[in-house]
């Protein structure tokens, strides 16, 4: 009895590895997804309603993307607080503080942050401009985590079962 | 305490120079008219005995575009249109002038290369402005008479006509109001930030010409007001509202009757008779009813 629980315990918990792993892909791909949603409204916003920066980061608090929205909403709190920080350096600095906690990696990160470069300082037209050119960037992104999901998540969690069952083995 | 007002036209500046305002001596006077930053001088405060200077070190061009910047939200693209025209509405109803190096564009200023100086207007609604015999002079058994007020830049028209807007539709007119550059009700995110009654309509943002006619087409009002005539279209939007039968409430500028009829932009207005009353306000801000035509009120 105890050592068919050992085996459970053994192949669950390297499965349960392998899982998170595949998760750690699976949930960057859905952060990406969301974001490139987010820059679709931010370039439909600014395009027909001009909207103002603060207020198309408050629209993007109501994200049905988790991890978007909560980003958006720390960025709210920092445009809220009266530190004499511009806005841009806010935007940038919460996705440097935040994003890989939402499960950003460095480069995706980089492409928000040089979205500070051009967000609200120049016209709609030359704005969409930029903000094509982000969407872009980041649809790349998604390619690469979408392909990485595929190989190295499946990988994972398929290495980590195998190697659950080889201790097992081993062990008995 | 200093003064709300101020405070909330200064809510703009950067950290230290809202501090330097807030620690100046006459911050607590609701005297304060206006707030000027230029690049190279220190920022000084315009009072009625002048303008004062404060104790601030030379201010730099980037301190001047903070300010701008801030002041709209960091958003160039939504104010685009205002900085092209150089001003910008602030919550509160105060208004930013805005001068520099403007970039010219199709035959209009397109923005600024670099902003030079600043002018912090610092709006204040005076209730009482129009007389109760004013005010009856205007309606008269129940009807609106179109109204003309001018006077020299500067002498109060504006808030004049803010206050006969707001006691009217208090009284129950539908007041249609023609706000190219949000000086009247000065929309800001949608809320009008004086009051102007319950009654009232508000078009911001585009040429009064073109906003009184969509006024007159949806809005039904009893009256259509349109601050300032300066062009052909906005004297052409007099005569077309005037004769669609909703009473037109303007103003002009015009150092008295007889400037008023001499300019050629206005003799259109003067031989079609579109207004019935003419009101001038003197340098004492006193306000004077200068011609009345007797013909039948609009509404």
């Amino acid at each position: 009895m105890l050592k068919l629980l050992g085996i459970v315990l053994v192949i669950g918990s390297f499965t349960g590895i392998g899982m998170a792993q595949r998760q750690a892909y699976q949930g960057r791909v859905n952060v990406l997804q969301g974001l490139l949603h987010a820059l679709e409204l931010i370039s439909d916003e600014v395009s027909f309603r001009l909207t103002s920066v603060p207020d198309l980061v408050e629209l993007l608090t109501h994200s049905k993307q988790a991890q978007v929205a909560d980003l958006f909403c720390r960025m709210q709190d920092s445009v809220h607080e009266e530190n004499g920080l511009s806005l841009t350096y806010k935007w940038m600095k919460t996705f440097q503080q935040y994003g890989a906690e939402a499960g950003l990696r460095e480069d995706d990160i980089r492409i928000l942050c040089d979205m500070s470069d051009f967000i609200g300082k120049y016209d709609a037209k030359s704005q969409q401009k930029c903000l094509d050119f982000a969407h872009k960037r980041l649809e790349t992104q998604l390619e690469t985590a979408q392909t990485e999901l595929k190989s190295k998540g499946m990988l994972y969690r398929t290495c980590c079962i195998a190697a659950g069952l080889l201790l097992v083995f081993v062990l008995l | 305490m200093p003064d709300r007002e101020l405070m909330q036209a200064a809510a703009c500046l950067p950290p230290q120079l809202r501090e330097v305002l807030r620690r100046w001596e006459g911050a607590e006077h609701p005297a304060c008219e206006e707030i000027r930053l230029r690049a190279g001088c220190p920022m000084t405060v315009v009072t009625p005995q002048g303008e004062i200077p404060t104790k601030t070190r030379p201010l730099t061009v980037p301190q001047i575009q903070d300010t701008i910047d801030r002041a709209c939200d960091y958003s160039a693209h939504t104010f685009a249109a205002n900085i092209s025209q150089g001003y910008l509405t602030l919550p509160g109803g105060h208004r930013i002038g805005i001068c520099g190096d403007a970039v010219w564009d199709g035959g209009a200023i397109k923005s600024f290369r670099s902003i030079s100086s600043v002018n912090i207007r610092i709006a204040r609604q005076i209730h009482g402005a129009a007389s109760e015999q004013m005010v009856q002079t205007i309606c008269q058994n129940k009807m609106l008479r179109s109204t003309l007020i001018y006077s020299p830049p500067r002498f109060g028209k504006t808030t004049l006509l803010r206050d006969l807007i707001f006691r009217l539709s208090e009284m129950g007119y539908r007041i249609g109001v023609a706000d190219e550059r949000a000086e009247l009700a000065a929309l800001y995110r949608g809320q009008p930030q004086f009051q102007i009654g319950l009654h009232t309509d508000v078009i911001t943002g585009c040429p009064k010409a073109e906003a009184a006619m969509m006024l007159v087409k949806t809005m039904s009002p009893d009256a259509v007001v349109l601050d300032e005539i300066t062009s052909e279209r906005d004297v052409q939007a007099v005569l077309y509202c005037s004769r669609c039968g909703a009473a037109v409430f303007a103003s002009a500028h015009a150092s008295g009757l007889a400037d008023f009829q001499i300019r050629p932009l206005y003799r259109s207005v003067w031989e079609s008779q579109a207004f019935s009353l003419y009101y001038e306000i003197r340098r004492d801000r006193t306000v004077q009813l200068r011609k009345e035509n007797k013909e039948e009120a609009a509404c």
